[in-house]
């Protein structure tokens, strides 16, 4: 299960009922009045932390949370702010695919930009805080060269060229305003991206505009299993945002989720255990009707493999070295096999920056890892 | 006579009672009230201002032509200082 981790009661309630916003079956409990001021600052920080402020100003706009007169200001300025932010980098998304196709290079927006647009009734309601773009893997090294060329350099040196290429799920790249746009070869790193089928990917594909442009996002079912993988995999804080973007697609009546094709999909891509853990958890947490989709989420068990597989996503004390152990298997062929582990083990020079303080403490962070991946194991 | 038009470059997002616009040069966020919005909206395509006065004096029936007439010429100044609006050649 997904840890819930709010910092208090009322910001629970008030996030929850924000994010629920907009969502099928009755409306949740909200406070009975404005939120005491003590507690508004705690409110409004989890909100933001949550990429929820347009949907919470549309729950105040709708009155399923009483504000204050002051605390309506503050929700306008503060969901006014990521906007404005939104706006930039939807300006980012722009000009950035359009320099790639200047190049002879297809890229899919994912996430932020192309889920305001295509899963909400309105943009305003999905706020995001970066600009994440997919490209096929030939087209990788003239991607990051096209990138580069228009001010982006990288945020953190790479492991290693042909490995990003070939394993990589892609590379973060900062703008001179230092703005984000990750590249994304696939859809999530380590073994669940490896067992991503990139045609997949590219067979069907949505358009979408922002303003007078016309951009491309995943198809629909491509979207929901993105948003499960955002929302299932990650060590930090549960994300509502991701949750509430699955939910939304799963429980939308006027397109509603062909459930066999993202099941099939997600079982060719080993990715099940992913879907069942982000389903649960958004039903869980939102309080929404059943369904085939929440029926089938909460009576899949996870084979032993794909609980040790999720758990390197989740376990704080699980990482690269374990990542790098459960993907060698999923790479066909000897050669291959090989090229993985020894960049692994030997990545470029500056990639451990930040990370590690030496090779050797590298290499020792690999054994703990791997060590307690065998305890976990056996036991 | 040139007619002007909004600029393509822009981007934008309508909150609550104003338009939020990123200025199509710099990084900068602009909020349009709801009349700047209208008289900006009306140049969705290109239009002359005697064209964009009829447009929102056909939207606004309750609106006295010589009010609006005096906001277009008013807004349209900004909104072409912004760079919001462009003439054709």
């Amino acid at each position: 299960m997904i840890t819930d981790s709010f910092a208090g009661p009322v910001a629970r309630q008030v996030t929850v009922t924000a994010a629920r916003f907009g969502l099928p079956g009755s409306p949740p409990d909200g406070p009975a009045g404005p939120v005491d001021d003590a507690d508004w600052p705690l409110v409004t920080q989890t909100v933001q932390r949550h990429r929820l402020t347009g949907l919470f100003a549309a729950a105040v706009e709708a009155g399923w949370i009483p504000t204050t007169s002051r605390q309506r200001r503050d929700v306008y300025e503060f969901h006014a702010g990521m906007v404005a932010t939104c706006l930039r980098l939807e300006r980012d998304a722009v000009r950035a695919t359009a320099e790639l196709r200047l190049a002879g290079i297809d890229a899919l927006v994912l996430k932020g930009p192309a889920f305001a647009r295509l899963e909400y009734p309105h943009q305003r309601l999905r706020v995001f805080g970066d600009v994440d773009l997919l490209v096929r893997t030939v087209d990788w090294q003239a991607s990051v060269s096209v990138l580069e060329s228009i001010g982006y350099v990288r945020a953190q040196p790479t492991v290693g060229t042909a490995f990003e290429r070939r394993f990589g799920k892609g590379a973060t790249l900062r703008n001179h305003a230092g703005r984000q746009l990750d590249l994304h070869r696939t859809l999530a790193a380590g073994p669940l991206g490896l067992g991503i089928e990139e045609r997949d990917l590219w067979a069907e594909t949505s358009s979408f505009r922002i303003n007078a442009h016309e951009l491309r996002s995943l198809d629909p079912t491509g979207r929901f299993l993105h948003a499960c993988y955002h929302a299932a995999l990650g060590k930090h804080r549960m994300q509502l945002s991701p949750l509430r973007d699955l939910a939304g697609m799963a429980t939308n009546p006027e397109r509603p989720l062909n459930v066999a094709e993202a099941l099939g999909r997600a079982s060719s891509w080993q990715g099940e255990a992913v879907v069942a853990r982000a389903v649960v958890a958004a039903w869980h947490l939102f309080d929404l009707p059943t369904s085939e989709l929440a029926d089938w989420a909460s009576s899949y068990r996870p084979s032993a493999s794909d609980e040790r597989i999720l758990r390197t996503y989740t376990d704080p004390e699980l990482g690269f070295a374990s990542h790098a152990v459960l993907s060698v298997r999923r790479v066909p062929g000897v050669r291959n096999k090989a090229a993985y582990a020894f960049r692994a083990a030997f990545p470029e020079h500056g990639f451990d920056a930040g990370r590690h303080s030496s090779r050797p403490r590298r290499w020792i962070t690999a054994l703990r890892e791997l060590r307690r991946l065998a305890r976990d194991r056996a036991s | 006579m040139p007619g002007l038009r909004r600029n393509p470059a822009t981007h934008w997002c309508d909150l609550f009672d104003r338009t939020l616009v990123l200025l199509p040069t710099t990084d900068e966020v602009v909020h349009l009230t709801s009349t700047s919005a209208a008289v900006w909206g009306a140049f969705q395509q290109e239009r002359t201002l005697q064209q964009a006065v009829d447009a929102l004096c056909d939207q606004y029936a309750d609106g006295e032509r010589a009010t609006i007439e005096r906001e277009v010429e008013i807004f349209v100044g900004e909104l072409e200082e912004l760079g919001l609006l462009i003439r054709s050649p």
